[in-house]
């Protein structure tokens, strides 16, 4: 239990104004889940963990207070700086022919949009990667997957794609779209994520 | 047997000189700028950020930049934040991304590095560090 004197609440303003403080907000999450925060001193001693949207945590002297806000406020006191948050990236999923590297024609029809999507983006990057179903050996898939992905990038650059805003990956069986057991087929985990940030 | 293409080839060559990137700008107004290696760059849409730069907003500028695990950044005037490392595998979608948040304020959502890890992503400032677990949050350091 912590005591505080008279003398210690009236110093404590005084010896807040010379050194750093810092503060943390939890926003409502984009999904709803708000996430959290663990808040820990310098020494990485935990010293709390904010996990509720409205939830103000402030440090000083090595400690933390935690304050709640109502979650709406939010939005409305961080206006300006989430403002300046990029827009969220979007994916487009590109599918495949059956043991092929052809994309589907509704898959090639896509690759338009992309270009658009790039467009209306200022500083745009993208990530192109490739996925496999659960058939054959995960090794074997993620090269594969990384071959699929490579497919696409050579064909948006034969198209324009600028060269210096692409990253390639590819991701194996990792991330099924459908799950299923392994050795399955799928034509929905076939596919090439086209992700434009 | 699967025939790769040369073309495909070509691709995974051409993008791997981008590899160096950990982010891009992709809005930037008034005095905004990176210190790298003594030097100070001016922002503009598409400028690459790499592991080491300092992120400096002065008195009324503004930035927002993507980060390859799609982490998303917002600083506001009077910002100083240094990116000291960002590590991040694209094939497990995992890595750790640690920052140094000296003054000012920024509004941060997590990415794939955060989600992936919890202790992964930590901004660290001249008193304490957060540990961000996926979360739309805003850090103030005055």
């Amino acid at each position: 239990m912590m005591r505080r004197t008279a003398f210690g609440w009236l110093a404590a303003p005084l010896l807040l104004a010379g050194c750093a403080m810092s503060q943390v907000a939890l926003g409502p999450g984009e999904d709803g889940d708000a996430g959290s925060v663990a808040v820990l001193n310098a020494a990485g001693t935990e010293l709390a963990v904010v996990d509720k949207a409205g939830a103000v945590a402030s440090v000083s002297g090595g400690s933390a207070s935690i304050k709640l806000m109502d979650s709406a406020a939010f939005d409305a006191r961080y206006a300006d700086l989430l403002a300046g948050l990029p827009t969220a990236p979007r994916t487009f999923v590109l599918y495949f022919k059956e043991n092929s590297i052809e994309p589907t024609e509704e898959s090639q029809a896509m690759m338009a949009e992309i270009f658009a999507e790039i467009k209306k983006r200022a500083g745009a990057d993208l990530e192109i990667t490739g996925h496999t179903d659960t058939v054959g050996p995960e090794e074997v898939n993620d090269a594969f997957s990384l071959r699929r992905a490579a497919e696409v990038t050579s064909y948006l650059f034969s198209q324009g794609l600028d060269k210096t805003i692409v990253r390639i990956a590819g991701r194996g069986e990792r991330e099924l779209r459908e799950q299923t057991p392994d050795e399955t087929p799928s034509a929905i985990n076939r596919r090439v994520e086209v992700i434009v940030r | 047997m699967r025939v790769i293409r040369t073309g495909a080839v070509l691709a995974i060559a051409l993008a791997q000189p981008a590899w160096a990137d950990i982010g891009r700008i992709k809005l930037a107004s008034g005095a905004a700028s990176i210190e790298r290696d003594g030097k100070v760059l001016p922002l503009k849409p598409g400028f690459v950020i790499e592991a080491g730069d300092t992120l400096v907003i002065g008195a009324r500028g503004k930035a927002g930049a993507t980060f390859i695990d799609n982490t998303r950044l917002s600083a506001g005037p009077g910002t100083r934040m240094t990116f000291r490392s960002f590590d991040y595998n694209d094939t497990t979608q995992k890595g750790r991304f640690v920052s140094f948040l000296k003054k000012g304020a920024v509004a941060i959502i997590s990415g794939r590095i955060a989600r992936n890890d919890a202790q992964a992503m930590r901004v660290e400032t001249p008193r304490n560090i957060y540990v961000i677990r996926r979360a739309r949050v805003v850090l103030n350091v005055k």
